[in-house]
């Protein structure tokens, strides 16, 4: 019997990058662990519960992959509300607690020696980083085949991870699609919505692929029913939900949808399972 | 003289053929028996062979003016009690709903609400805006006999006495809200007891939260309570709360001679500022 | 093992328990313009004649399961939960009735499970000895037998007591659950009774339980994309209020939130009848109205906690929600009408 006692384990912020700031006030956390201890073990697709002392908790995907160089948690955060706007308020050096991880993971089994693509919407693209990360790890490279991505954004202004952009761009078998709504000024890639972009900027294959979609609730309806018409298995179609994950242990009530706990059964489901769940997410 | 309940329900189900004969509406909003439990429960009719589900009951508590609001704009038509007409002229004076889109079944000479207080200090017992009527109005004399006397709770408290009251009283809240939400003016689409951010009411359950919930909620309701007791009779804990909404509506009555729901037509308690209002603070 | 008891003698036998126990036991108390039954500790011998056996409490004990304000444990490094107190001193309800033990019993299954213990839930739960109460006649609004629970008799508590108008029986279920308490050493000096004296009484009592007007002819689990897609919920529910009286009082509802004083973590009872439950920080709600709150706390008894649970209902009938709800929207008549529903569409339990 596992007991869990809810309590978070401290962490110290150890670099925060300011990813955003116009539009969406977006911030990138580096955390170590206090205790000394190991770093804790995850997979990618799997959230954390991370606490602001004296303020709350709220969940967040992890942005980073479990690959053997990974020495800190990652998280991007988005400030929304009463947790989010006191996190964005911490500096280097400041305190936090971490619970996690939490729920279930992308399934790398079945992604493994397959073709992968990536669909974001804004900070969906943090937890595909998770996966992102792992695939194009150096050392992982070889498991699977030719990567796809296509990340939507507001504006230019609202990119995440430029930093990282070339690295991925770089990665051998991989192509990095940009788009965001509206035209604008020296802006040289894509514009318009990612769903009305998939057929065109994406090489999609029937066999052999697997689809990985995170944004808003909207975009990846919009997704994936694009994906669906483009004859994609539901199957081969991976997102994962934004809940109001609180407990992170299937029991507080708010993650449910059905007879499912998201935080625990999920976060991460494919289209063929979303489609038998009733539809309230 | 108040009218019987089963006097009422005959008339209602009367009118409420009527009703369905001449508006063409979404619904008639008025009061029905539980199928198992017996117990008195809002009903929404839809077609006429309905009209006799609808029944008058001493345990008729909720106001019903509350759903219409749910339902704007569509042309509903509801059976009102005359503290539910207020809520109702209330609404149409702050321009909440319109009056064209209502059918009022108004209760003349209400009989009143088993173990709701309110009822026992009623000033408005025949309703003051209707399309119908059921049952006998009530006399202006008859109406003061009854009131003759009628002392309200908070009249003869010291505030030390006041603050053990409430205390004692709050100490039992658990913050389900059933006083807000069967209240008929607090009708806010964003209270602030669901805000966080400026979080208003801070999480948890102590003495002092629930203190603040419900000075806060009182704070809200002078000019807007209609006294209609249904805070209290929704409080499953048996709180003693209109105490202090009733004060403030007695406050408004003596200052400003204004009483909220009398008149469609009225302006508001703080939208009708003069200058030679009297200024002696609402808390005494 | 079943003793006789007089009045006297189980004021007594309580007397000797409260050495060894807190006991809590339902009175009848006033709370301003209501006279309640609820379940109190009892704090001296004298309080022991005035238990009040003779109606459904109005509230479950599960307060003292899961309070509605539990604090936790300070958050800081190495934080280790401490629950009050008194959950180290053993306590002992006495009067529980089928309903609320059926309660506790499901907070077993979602709080000590094998992946997950709850250590507040446990460790209360640990400390906790339940004496059950055979009823005499329905709650208002009760039907408990509808989802399989008999009022009058209880295997699941070690003791059982049977009210026989004049004086008491108690009936021993369990003697291993009783070790370590001494309750069978104060129980030797009762005389004991024949087991047809009780099954007379209970077969009279049960004569009491036949005529409930609302049965439940579906299987559990309701089907869960059916109902939540072909009932009309807005129609059946449009009375309600979006309150928490009927969460708050349900034995079964064991949802929480958590909060912080400081950096102090408490846990609070929460409702999936608030518009907040599930709203996100973005604003992002996935259920906007009351309907769709509504049709989650009834298909989270009727179709998801049985899904997770073996088929073991989310509810226990004690009908509690009905009587407590300021518009009295009868959980009865919403049921009635899903099955109706899912009747006309030729779905029945989980064959689909």
């Amino acid at each position: 019997m596992k007991v869990d006692n809810y309590l978070p384990r401290e962490a110290e912020i150890t670099k925060v990058v300011q990813e955003t700031g116009i539009n969406l006030n977006i911030k990138t956390f580096h955390l170590r662990f206090t205790d000394g201890e190991a770093m804790m073990e995850f997979q990618p697709g799997q959230f954390l519960m991370l606490t602001v002392y004296g303020v709350g908790e709220a969940p967040f995907g992890l942005a980073c992959a479990p690959t053997t160089d990974c020495q800190e948690i990652i998280i991007s955060v988005k400030e929304t509300g009463k947790v989010t706007s006191a996190l964005h308020e911490l500096q280097e050096g400041d305190s936090v607690g971490i619970r996690g991880p939490y729920g279930n993971s992308f399934p790398l089994e079945k992604t493994s020696g397959k073709d992968v693509v990536f669909i974001s919407g804004g900070i969906g693209l943090a937890p595909l980083r998770s996966l992102i990360d792992y695939v194009l790890h150096p050392d992982l490279r070889q498991d699977f085949g030719r990567v796809q991505m296509l990340q939507a954004f507001r504006s230019p202004e609202d990119m995440l991870y430029d930093y990282e952009q070339q690295r991925w761009e770089n990665s051998p078998g991989t192509t990095v699609k940009y788009t965001i709504d509206r035209p604008c000024e020296g802006w040289e890639h894509c514009v318009g919505f990612p769903h009305d972009l998939i057929d065109e900027e994406l090489d999609c294959q029937t066999e052999d692929t697997v689809y990985y979609t995170c944004g808003p609730p909207i975009m990846i309806k919009a997704v994936t029913n694009e994906l669906v018409n483009l004859g994609i298995d539901p199957e081969d179609i991976i997102t994962t939900l934004e809940m109001r994950m609180s407990c992170g242990l299937g029991k507080c009530g708010k993650c449910n949808i059905g007879h499912r706990y998201v935080c625990k059964d999920g976060p991460v489901y494919s289209y063929k399972e979303l489609l038998e769940m009733p539809d309230e997410f | 003289m108040a009218n019987s309940y089963n006097e009422i329900t005959r008339e209602l189900q009367e009118i409420a053929a009527e009703v369905f004969a001449e508006h063409d509406i979404k619904h008639l909003l008025g009061f029905g028996r539980g199928e198992f439990s017996g117990l008195t429960e809002p009903v929404f009719l839809k077609k006429p062979e309905e009209a006799e589900r609808l029944i008058f009951q001493d345990d008729a508590a909720p106001m019903l003016s509350k759903y219409l609001l749910k339902y704007k704009p569509d042309l509903q038509a509801v059976v009102a009690k005359p503290c539910d007409s207020r809520a109702l002229a209330y609404y149409i004076s702050e321009g909440k709903i319109s009056r064209d889109n209502l059918v009022i079944i108004g209760i003349n000479g209400c009989p009143g609400i088993a173990g709701n207080t309110a009822c026992d200090e009623c000033d408005t017992r025949n309703p003051v805006i209707v399309d119908y009527t059921v049952g006998e109005e009530m006399s202006q004399e008859e109406l003061e006999a009854e009131l003759e006397g009628v002392k309200y709770l908070l009249e003869d408290m010291s505030p030390a006495e006041r603050k053990e009251h409430y205390s004692r009283e709050f100490s039992r809240c658990t913050q389900c809200y059933a006083c807000r939400d069967a209240c008929p003016v607090c009708y806010c689409d964003h209270c602030y007891v669901e805000s966080n951010q400026p979080e208003w009411l801070e999480e948890g359950s102590s003495a002092d939260k629930d203190m603040i919930f419900h000075l806060m909620r009182t704070m809200h309701m002078p000019g807007r309570c209609v006294n209609c007791g249904a805070c209290e009779m929704a409080c499953p804990e048996g709180i003693e709360m209109r105490s202090m909404t009733t004060h403030l509506y007695h406050r408004a009555k003596e200052l400003y001679n204004y009483r909220p729901g009398i008149s469609p037509e009225q302006s508001t308690l703080f939208s009708d500022f003069d200058k030679e209002d009297s200024e002696p603070g609402f808390l005494q | 093992m079943i003793k006789k008891l007089t009045a006297q003698d189980l004021k007594e036998l309580l007397g000797e328990l409260r050495q060894k126990f807190l006991v809590i036991a339902p009175f009848r108390v006033k709370q301003g313009r209501l006279t309640k039954v609820l379940y109190q500790p009892v704090k001296t011998n004298d309080q022991l004649s005035s238990i009040y056996f003779k109606e459904q409490p109005d509230a479950s004990p599960k307060e003292y399961f899961l309070p509605r304000d539990d604090r936790l444990a300070e958050e800081t490094a190495g934080a280790d939960c401490q629950p009050e107190e008194w959950s180290d001193n053993p306590r002992l309800f006495l009067g529980v009735r089928s309903c609320d033990i059926a309660g506790i019993e499901l907070f077993d299954d979602v709080f000590i499970e094998n992946d997950f213990v709850d250590p507040f839930y446990q460790r209360r739960r640990e400390n906790s000895l339940i004496i059950g109460y055979s009823c005499q006649e329905p709650a208002d609004n009760s039907f408990c037998q509808e989802v399989g629970i008999d009022p009058l008799e209880n295997e699941n508590v070690p003791l059982m007591l049977y009210d026989a108008g004049e004086g008491f029986y108690l009936k021993v279920q369990d003697q291993e659950l009783l070790k370590g308490f001494e309750i069978l050493d104060m129980l030797q000096e009762l005389p004991e009774a024949e087991s047809s004296e009780l099954e007379e009484i209970v077969t009279e009592n049960r004569k009491n339980f036949s005529g409930d007007e609302f049965s439940l002819e579906l299987e559990l689990p309701f089907p869960e994309k059916e109902a939540f897609t072909s009932v009309d919920w807005e129609e059946a529910t449009a009375s309600c209020l979006g309150c928490g009286v009927c969460t708050f009082y349900c034995p079964t509802c064991f949802c929480f939130k958590f909060f912080w004083e400081e950096i102090e973590k408490n846990r609070a009872w929460d409702s999936c009848m608030f518009s907040l439950f599930t709203a996100h920080a973005s604003g992002h709600n996935p259920r906007e109205r009351q309907d769709q709150r509504w049709r989650q706390r009834l298909l989270h008894k009727f179709s998801y906690h049985p899904t997770n649970y073996q088929g073991s209902p989310g509810c226990v009938g004690c009908g509690r929600c009905v009587s407590k709800c300021p518009v009295n929207l009868d959980i009865r008549k919403v049921l009635n009408r899903v099955e109706k529903t899912l009747a006309g569409e030729g779905v029945k339990g989980n064959e689909s």
